[in-house]
């Protein structure tokens, strides 16, 4: 009887083993803007960034900034009361509705597959599109500004 | 008889993107020191999160606005005294307050006569003659004002209300002025319409 019982919950871990999903973001890369000038455009770079799941399902995705908060802002070290906000909008598929982040809130809608064998992202990727309003720019001293972005990813 | 139709001048909203002195220090000290935001891929996990890091240099961003296009009139002949304009503008830069001063520099140059390319000039296609230029610090050219040397920097020029660059649309109000002269020995020497572009180069301290 002893016996049946731990065979039972045997099956049962495994069980729960392979139910758990396994996620991890990457093709992450720092964003430079490099030398900028106050402009009445909007400044946008995007990330391309692999999320991985097995097994395949939907996920959420979290960012959160290094400003006040948790907010979308980049700083000077030198000037801290001065900062310039971003925004951050992630999406999936071209002609698929976009998503504009919010700090610290989970966002659904979002899939991933599982990798190829040697690792490799399947699509669709997510893009992470971060966009500075150049008017900005322009109400802050000269100098250099700079954030962290933090994206986290679980199962929705 | 002269007719001095309109001394246009150039660099309407002039842009100059001219790194500080302290932008500069501020570039060349990260050049030494490792200050990155590194990125860093998510690790795999029931839940994963990765980080970027996202940088800007703000340069210091300088601008002319409210120049016009100056028109001298016609010339009544000698004893009516040479002829004259003026215009009020606006200098500002970015990262200053409201209404904090600051200084700059400011540099004009005219068309050129032969042997010196930033001279004022003025010019009807045959004949050129010579104007002065003098710049006031603020509004109207009044006794304050300065004569100017074709191409050599103006100094210690102090912007009160040197307005903070917002959003590039418009200027809160005008806080120096531009104004040119044409003696009456150049007119003189003239005959039909003349005209020319007067540069100016704003540089802030």
């Amino acid at each position: 009887m002893r016996s049946l019982i731990f065979l039972l919950c045997a099956l049962l871990g495994a069980s729960a083993q392979l139910q758990a999903a396994e996620l991890r973001i990457s093709g992450l890369e720092d964003i430079t803007l490099g030398e900028v000038a106050p402009s009445s455009s909007t400044l946008t770079r995007r990330l391309r960034a692999c999320v991985s799941m097995t097994p395949a399902g939907p996920f959420q995705l979290t960012a959160i900034g290094n400003g006040r908060d948790g907010a979308f802002a980049l700083s000077n070290p030198s000037a801290d009361v001065y900062q310039i906000p971003y925004e951050v909008v992630a999406g999936q598929r071209a002609g698929a509705r976009s998503i504009n982040l919010l700090p610290g809130v989970p966002h659904g809608s979002f899939s991933a597959r599982e990798p190829h064998r040697d690792g490799r992202c399947r699509p669709p990727e997510l893009s992470i599109f971060i966009n500075i309003d150049a008017r900005k720019i322009g109400q802050v001293p000269p100098g250099r500004y700079s954030g962290q972005l933090q994206l986290i990813v679980s199962p929705e | 008889m002269a007719v001095l139709r309109a001394l246009k001048r150039r660099v309407a909203n002039l842009f100059a993107y001219a790194p500080s002195r302290r932008t500069l220090a501020l570039l060349g000290c990260l050049a030494c020191t490792v200050t990155s935001h590194a990125v860093q891929q998510g690790a795999t996990g029931p839940a994963t999160s990765g980080d970027i890091g996202i940088t800007l240099t703000s340069g210091l961003v300088a601008r002319i606005t409210g120049l016009s296009d100056m028109s001298l009139g016609t010339w009544g002949g000698m004893g009516s005294g040479p002829l004259t304009a003026n215009d009020n503008v606006c200098i500002g830069q970015t990262g200053v307050g409201f209404f904090a001063s600051g200084n700059y520099r400011i540099v004009a140059s005219g068309d050129g006569v032969s042997g010196d390319p930033n001279a004022f000039s003025l010019s009807n296609g045959a004949h050129q003659m010579s104007y002065d230029v003098y710049f006031n610090d603020q509004p109207n050219a009044g006794t304050g004002r300065t004569q100017m040397t074709a191409g050599v920097a103006l100094t210690n020029q102090t912007g009160t209300g040197f307005q903070f660059v917002f959003n590039l649309f418009g200027c809160s109000f005008e806080n120096a002025n531009v104004s040119i002269e044409v003696p009456e020995s150049e007119l003189a020497t003239g005959n039909g319409t003349y005209s020319g572009t007067l540069t100016l180069v704003l540089i802030p301290d």
